[in-house]
């Protein structure tokens, strides 16, 4: 498989005064080159942390790669010096930030802030610049003649065009969505989706999206990761993950939501919290929400197991560990 | 046979004064609660569902119109009797990271309105702590947390404490403003069946505010649709999500992502955003982003009409639209 991004044992942790928060444990993920991957979690677990990782966001102190690779067109982006980093960052792997109220500078004119990107990375004069920069307003849908005004002036779903447009103003390779259309509503989320996806298939753009909602996976993605607790505990193709979902987090999620194209009474929430990145339980970090949970889930965190060659998953229940567990235990 | 009526809004509106003229946040809004049911009200962000929900209350003073409580209009109600009237009627907020006082244990907070009200005495802490312990248990909240303060609780646990405060009165009518979108979904799925078991267990009636039609189908039996301060579409659950009729709802429904591969939604992509509630034009709120809009939409306001029994919508077009299909 060409791979443009490939994820090996990333380890991410927040060295506090409290203690060590483990916020990403050991990750693998692989992003087919074109294809779109879905990362799915809740709150604190982590997605955002493994996105920062990529682009080397992560802000030290506190937080540190304490291990792992990641490799781009098959550099390694942990081990790069800086200045490396710098000519990737923006250029060809882009990202477009969660909240779009505050991802731009308040102070510049939104298309000197697509300019800048365009004139960090592209040898071309500022004349130039500004044409690509109207360029690409108009390619979001914005009509250039507003590009002297200010993010304020914006409303939210024009403003995550506008931070669209910086993020694709450089034609990336990968494109990094955490988020994009969680703080908007549904109708202005279809248009920026849309907008993604026309884009990308034009570009023939990578992308990983984070989010926590199934749907816009359901609608835009072939391939999903789901996480949990600072792990992926199962991956595979869209249709594997959804129609097939192994691991009991995936099932507890998808049994948690209301939908609208099927009747339930009543729904099936997944018992207690997710746990303190700070305080992970031993073993298996779900078992303490777990229904299926045996003994051996409590001492010793499961191994990856291939179902198929398109789905993976992170559970005492497919693993051959339980059997050999049982034969110790007598 | 009719159900008993519990909450009847007439014509009700709420404008606000601003700098730019004045901004109609509540246009006109018309409809009925039956006791124990529970009344959806979906919109976008600034379609006004907050500030209706809130002017029932008379959190916001109404401009016009009326809201009938068992038959009597609370807007000509004194503010003594509007105390006595709160526990009747409650509200849970929306940000359970900003609704509750920092400064304030769980049990604090939980006791707060049995003392306003004047149920409990500050003095007989026995009974008082029996009572926050009943409320506890109630809504799931172990007591171990009694004397935590709302930054060491998780949002879930936060949006518990909301609920066991609007319980602590015994109302029979709460508006719940968003109660689940700052939750995580496994944590929102805890939430909503606490919910709907509270309702069965005392009877309780809801109006149900969020954005999320999805959650609205799960618990809803009525459901009020607005846009720009005006309901678009007023109808029982199961019409509204098999038949829509307004073209507003059927791009709302069609925007939402289906969580699953095998269905691909025909999805209508609305052109532009929400145009300003500041002194709006006459006619269809909605008409600038309509794909079916002529000149009838425009200069008269649009009246929501019973377009099929017990399925109410405003617009001119609405039969010759969904005659088409």
């Amino acid at each position: 498989m060409d791979n443009i991004l490939e994820i090996k044992d990333l380890v991410v942790r927040y060295e506090t005064e409290d203690g060590i928060v483990r916020a990403v444990n050991s990750v693998n993920l692989a992003l087919e080159r074109g294809a779109a991957v879905g990362l799915v979690g809740e709150t604190g677990a982590g997605k955002t942390t493994l996105a920062k990782s990529i682009l080397r966001l992560i802000q030290w102190p506190p937080g540190r790669i304490a291990g792992g690779q990641i490799l781009y067109e098959g550099k390694d982006l942990v081990a790069m010096e800086a200045e490396e980093i710098c000519q990737i960052r923006g250029k060809e792997i882009s990202m477009i930030f969660q909240d779009p109220m505050t991802a731009l500078n308040p102070v510049l004119t939104v298309g000197k802030q697509i300019a800048e990107v365009i004139e960090a990375h592209e040898k071309i004069s500022a004349e130039e610049a500004k044409k690509k920069m109207e360029d690409m307003l108009t390619m979001v849908g914005i009509d250039p003649a507003r590009a002297e005004d200010y993010p304020h002036q914006f409303s939210g779903g024009m403003k995550q065009r506008v931070v669209i447009a910086i993020a694709l103003a450089c034609n990336p390779n990968l494109l990094i969505a955490d988020e994009p259309t969680t703080a908007l509503d549904v109708t202005i989320q279809a248009q920026v989706l849309d907008l993604i996806k026309n884009l990308r298939t034009k570009l023939g753009t990578s992308m990983l999206l984070i989010t926590h909602d199934l749907g816009v996976v359901a609608q835009n993605c072939e391939y999903v990761a789901i996480m949990y607790a600072g792990e992926i505990v199962e991956q595979g193709s869209l249709r594997e993950v959804f129609k097939n979902g192994l691991h009991p987090y995936t099932e507890g999620l998808f049994d948690s939501i209301p939908k609208l194209n099927e009747d339930v009474d009543r729904l099936k929430p997944i018992e207690g919290l997710m746990p303190d990145p700070a305080n992970l339980p031993e073993g298996c970090k779900f078992h303490p929400r777990c229904k299926y949970a045996e003994e051996i889930c409590q001492c010793k965190a499961p191994e990856e197991v291939s179902i198929n060659e398109n789905h993976r998953v992170c559970c005492h229940r497919y693993g051959a560990e339980k059997e050999a567990w049982k034969g110790v235990s007598v | 046979m009719e159900k008993e009526k519990l909450l009847e809004v007439r014509h009700l509106k709420k404008y606000f004064s601003t700098p730019a003229g004045q901004l109609h946040a509540v246009d006109d809004v018309s409809f009925d609660i039956a006791r124990g049911e529970t009344l959806g009200v979906v919109g976008e962000s600034g379609c006004g569902k907050s500030t209706l929900g809130r002017a029932v209350l008379r959190l916001h003073e109404p401009t016009s119109g009326e809201v009938l409580f068992r038959g009597e209009n609370i807007l000509a109600y004194s503010n003594k009797q509007m105390k006595d009237l709160k526990k009747e009627m409650q509200l849970i907020f929306q940000d359970p990271f900003s609704s509750l006082n920092p400064r304030m244990t769980v049990s604090q907070a939980i006791a707060l309105p049995l003392l306003i009200q004047g149920v409990y005495d500050k003095r007989d802490k026995a009974a008082l702590n029996q009572k926050v312990r009943e409320l506890m248990n109630l809504v799931g909240l172990a007591q171990r947390f009694v004397n935590s303060y709302p930054h060491e609780l998780d949002g879930g646990r936060r949006q518990r404490i909301g609920i066991a405060r609007a319980l602590s009165l015994h109302p029979s009518f709460i508006v719940c403003d968003e109660p689940v979108s700052a939750l995580d979904v496994s944590i929102q799925a805890q939430i909503l069946n606490l919910m709907q078991d509270l309702q069965n267990e005392m009877g309780l009636t809801y109006m149900f505010i969020t954005h999320d039609l999805s959650v609205v189908k799960h618990l809803a039996n009525k459901i009020m649709v607005m846009y720009l301060g005006t309901v678009v579409e007023y109808c029982d659950v199961k019409q509204l999500f098999t038949r829509p009729l307004h073209p507003y709802t059927k791009a709302l429904l069609s925007a939402i992502p289906v969580p699953d591969p095998d269905v691909q939604m025909e999805r209508i992509i609305l052109k532009g955003e929400i145009s300003s509630p500041i002194e709006p034009k006459k006619g269809c709120r909605f008409a600038g982003r309509c794909i079916y809009a002529t000149d009838a939409c425009r200069g008269e306001d649009i009246p929501l009409t019973e377009s099929e029994p017990g399925h109410f919508t405003a617009c001119v077009r609405v039969h010759e639209i969904n005659a088409q299909e």
